[in-house]
């Protein structure tokens, strides 16, 4: 049946109002970072157990139903699955040669990858849920406007940091559209015959290819309609002395200190975690 | 009976925190050969039932019978039935897919393998149908065209299928009122010459009153009336309720009502309704041909 949308997460904002939804966004980006670089530096299996744990606590206090995030991780999952695949037998150390369990040509099996490619793509997993998590529970806007507060400095260095954060907002913004967009087409395609998720893998492939021109046509049109759109409304970033004004000003209350001292204190306790833990 | 939908219950966006419920236990009969109008509001369910009519959309519960199989059964051929039931939606840039006219048209003709002298004439038949002429069109490109083209191509598209059916969502939509005669005009051509069984979808009863030879009120997903135009009309009040654009001569009638509660409000052209205005102003039988000058 064609029906992407249901089953991407990825880009979408719910709005449930939920504590994790009313936090500052600059708490939430700063909160963000600090757990990307902290889970990005744990290795062991107590540290990623102790990740998988603050994952959960995250999910509660996002109050999304949980099937739903899930949903959206499936295809990202079953990628990694294959990418697990070829770094297993593909991984290759100076060590390994103890743990060896299969062998032929260049393709080994060993404990020692097996070990390795599962911490890495928890590590990716869990980097994933953080990422969609922070998208599901921010609004575009939002994001936009926390990220260009927290990188003003950076226009002391001639960094044009506005326009930099709009280029990427526009980006992550197009993400739902192409999927639409990719709905689209290929009800249009199927109401003339096409058939998808059929036959084998070639075939599939085959139908699919049948969308991607016309996808490309249509991104490029809506990228033109969009700047004339920007133009029409006095857009004009990068005009000495354009400024532009905010219907909401962003708040700090003490709820985002705490949740980003807890956050710190967090990480804190997982770097640690992963430097005592011996396995 | 062409499709037979039986209790569909469908949800959009299922399982996440988007879900909406727009069609609750729909069940209706499309019958061969007519014109079959569905109106209601907007989120209404209609182009959720027109998905669903072909297997598009996979309903939660209930049955979609075409010819009396269900159609939602593995053994199901849906390809070979949404080659005999074509669909024109909405908006016609929903649709067009290919670069230029002549081979959007040709689409539906080339999937099924048909020799290259048939597919031409199938497109050329098709664009004509359309009043394209083939000739000047064939080598368009679609991005050229303006609204009302495109919205000919892609039912040029789909004749080019040889359907039996064809369901269009939502055809009047932001047409002005020459493009809707014209396009009314179509419709009944197709009908009258490739005996066509159509399914269109509107929230202005207005559009589709005159042409449709059953009307079916869709709303919050469910049939609320259906019947002739004549026999839904004349439930004028209920459909103004329900946020449905009623003809103007049924909205003069069902204005005048104040005056005469008893007169009938499922009129549908200017001689019906002075026909209807005699019965209760004996005076003006006789001045009848003044009025009909107007």
């Amino acid at each position: 049946m064609i029906e992407i949308s249901r089953h991407i997460s990825f880009g979408q904002y719910v709005d449930n109002g939920s504590w994790l939804t009313r936090l500052d966004p600059r708490a939430k980006i700063l909160c963000f970072a600090f757990t990307v670089a902290a889970f990005t530096y744990i290795s062991q299996f107590a540290a990623l157990a102790f990740c998988f744990v603050f994952c959960l606590f995250l999910q509660w206090l996002s109050r999304l139903p949980l099937r739903y995030v899930l949903q959206g991780m499936r295809m990202f999952i079953s990628f990694l699955l294959v990418l697990y695949a070829f770094q297993v037998l593909f991984y290759t150390s100076s060590t390994q040669a103890n743990s060896i369990i299969w062998h032929w040509g260049v393709l080994t099996i060993s404990w020692e990858g097996l070990i390795h490619s599962t911490q890495v793509d928890l590590r990716v997993i869990f980097l994933y849920y953080l990422t969609s998590l922070l998208m599901l529970t921010t609004s575009l806007v939002d994001l936009a406007d926390g990220a260009e507060a927290l990188l003003r400095p950076l226009r002391r260095l001639g960094l044009p940091v506005h326009e930099l954060v709009m280029v990427f907002v526009i980006a992550l913004k197009f993400v739902p559209l192409l999927i639409t967009e990719v709905e689209r087409l290929s009800i249009a395609q199927a109401t003339r015959g096409v058939r998808f998720g059929r036959g084998n893998p070639w075939q599939r492939i085959r139908a699919l290819s049948g969308i991607i021109v016309p996808l490309f046509m249509s991104g490029l049109q809506r990228v033109e309609m969009l700047s004339t759109a920007m133009e029409a409304r006095c857009y004009r970033a990068g005009y000495r002395g354009w400024r532009r004004s905010k219907l909401h000003a962003l708040q700090w209350t003490g709820s985002d200190s705490l949740a980003l001292a807890c956050c710190l204190l967090l990480c804190g306790l997982l770097v640690a975690l992963n430097l005592v833990s011996p396995f | 009976m062409l499709f037979e939908v039986k209790d569909v219950f469908y949800t959009r966006m299922r399982g996440t925190p988007f879900a909406v419920e727009a069609l609750k236990g729909c069940s209706l009969t499309i019958p061969e050969g007519k014109i079959t109008a569905i109106v209601g509001p907007t989120q209404a369910g209609k182009s959720t039932l027109l998905l669903t009519l072909l297997g598009l959309l996979r309903p939660s519960r209930g049955s979609v019978l075409f010819r009396g199989q269900d159609i939602y059964q593995a053994a199901f051929d849906l390809e070979a039935l949404r080659l005999r039931v074509g669909i024109v939606f909405q908006s016609p840039e929903a649709q067009l897919f290919e670069e230029t006219v002549g081979k959007d048209v040709s689409f539906g003709p080339r999937r099924k393998r048909l020799s290259p002298a048939q597919s031409r004439r199938l497109v050329q038949e098709a664009l004509e149908a359309v009043g394209l002429p083939y000739e000047e069109f064939r080598t368009r490109y679609i991005a050229s065209l303006s609204g009302g083209q495109k919205r000919r191509v892609a039912i040029a598209g789909v004749l080019a299928l040889e359907p039996e059916a064809i369901l269009f969502d939502e055809p009047m939509a932001g047409l002005d009122p020459q493009g809707r005669q014209e396009l009314q005009a179509l419709l009944q051509r197709l009908k009258a010459q490739r005996q066509l069984t159509i399914v269109l979808t509107s929230s202005s009863l207005a559009d589709v009153a005159a042409l449709a030879d059953q009307v079916i009120v869709l709303h919050e997903g469910r049939v609320a009336l259906s019947g002739s135009s004549r026999e839904v009309l004349a439930h004028a009040e209920k459909l103004l309720a329900l946020d449905i654009t009623l003809p103007e001569m049924t909205q003069i009638a069902l204005g005048l009502r104040s005056l005469w509660p008893a007169l009938r409000c499922d009129v549908l052209t200017l001689a019906e309704l002075e026909e209807e205005l005699a019965r209760f102003l004996p005076h003006a039988a006789s001045q009848k041909p003044q009025l009909s000058s107007s």
